[in-house]
């Protein structure tokens, strides 16, 4: 794996883990490898908005991304969940889906501004500013 | 909303001081139990261990769940009895979580199942 997105992935998931323990975010049913999933997430969520922004995808492509983050964001949590046993996965079929809603929940409205044409620029632009703002402090 | 991605935010400003501080000249592995273990007080070097293992299978998981494109339905075999009604429960959070997030185009929704299907 890339390097660089490596260390945005700690760094995310890193911040998210100690967030979540400060009681600060995060949902029922967190545990600590859901957690690690939401943080590279959020990685490729603030990447994705961040090059539909500069440009470099179109809205379609960006549409498909964000369907296939959310995917993947999906099957990584039903692996943890598996690891956890069977019990685990059926306590799981009657519960509502909290992981992915949590894990996403910061930019899912900042998103949606920008997918509908956003109306306040500040908020619209959150998320990818937040992305090349860590890529910037991380690597320059 | 914003305060939402602020609050998250002040989390992550903190963890990349603490690597521009820290981390730079380690192993990254290294730098990230050793940074648990500073942020979070009276915590044993064991238990930082296994945080970072975990927060780092997760964070795995998901980047081979990306880059090999995998399908809900070849994950869900693992599930055994539950897998399908699982599936079901997981694509219906996926098309309401992006419609949530404004994307309520059929063809995108289309694009996913199609590639379960394809699998």
């Amino acid at each position: 794996m890339n390097k660089d997105k490596n260390i945005l992935d700690m760094v995310n998931a890193g911040a998210y883990y100690i967030a979540n323990r400060a009681g600060a975010y995060g949902g029922p049913d967190m545990n600590v490898a859901d957690i690690g999933v939401g943080g590279a997430t959020q990685t490729d969520l603030f990447e994705t908005e961040s090059m539909y922004k500069d440009g470099k995808i179109n809205q379609q492509q960006y549409k498909n991304e964000v369907a296939s983050i959310y995917k993947a964001s999906a099957v990584a949590i039903i692996r943890n969940l598996i690891d956890k046993g069977i019990d685990a996965v059926a306590n799981f079929v009657t519960m509502k889906f909290p992981v992915i809603a949590a894990v996403v929940a910061p930019v899912v409205n900042v998103v949606k501004s920008f997918v509908y044409g956003a109306v306040e620029k500040k908020v619209v632009n959150t998320a990818s500013r937040v992305f090349k703002w860590i890529k910037e402090k991380l690597f320059g | 909303m914003t305060t939402e991605v602020n609050g998250i935010g002040n989390f992550i400003k903190e963890f990349i001081e603490d690597y521009e501080q820290m981390g730079k000249d380690k192993e990254p592995e290294l730098w990230l139990k050793e940074a648990i273990a500073r942020k979070i007080p009276g915590i044993t070097e064991e238990e930082a261990e296994k945080i970072k293992n975990e927060l780092l299978k997760g964070i795995n998981r998901y980047r081979e769940a990306r880059e090999k494109k995998t399908t809900l339905s070849s994950v869900l075999k693992n599930a055994g009895q539950y897998a399908k009604d699982l599936y079901k429960k997981v694509m219906k959070e996926i098309e309401e979580l992006l419609k949530r997030t404004g994307i309520d185009d059929q063809s995108v929704i289309d694009k996913i199942k199609e590639e379960e299907e394809n699998e």
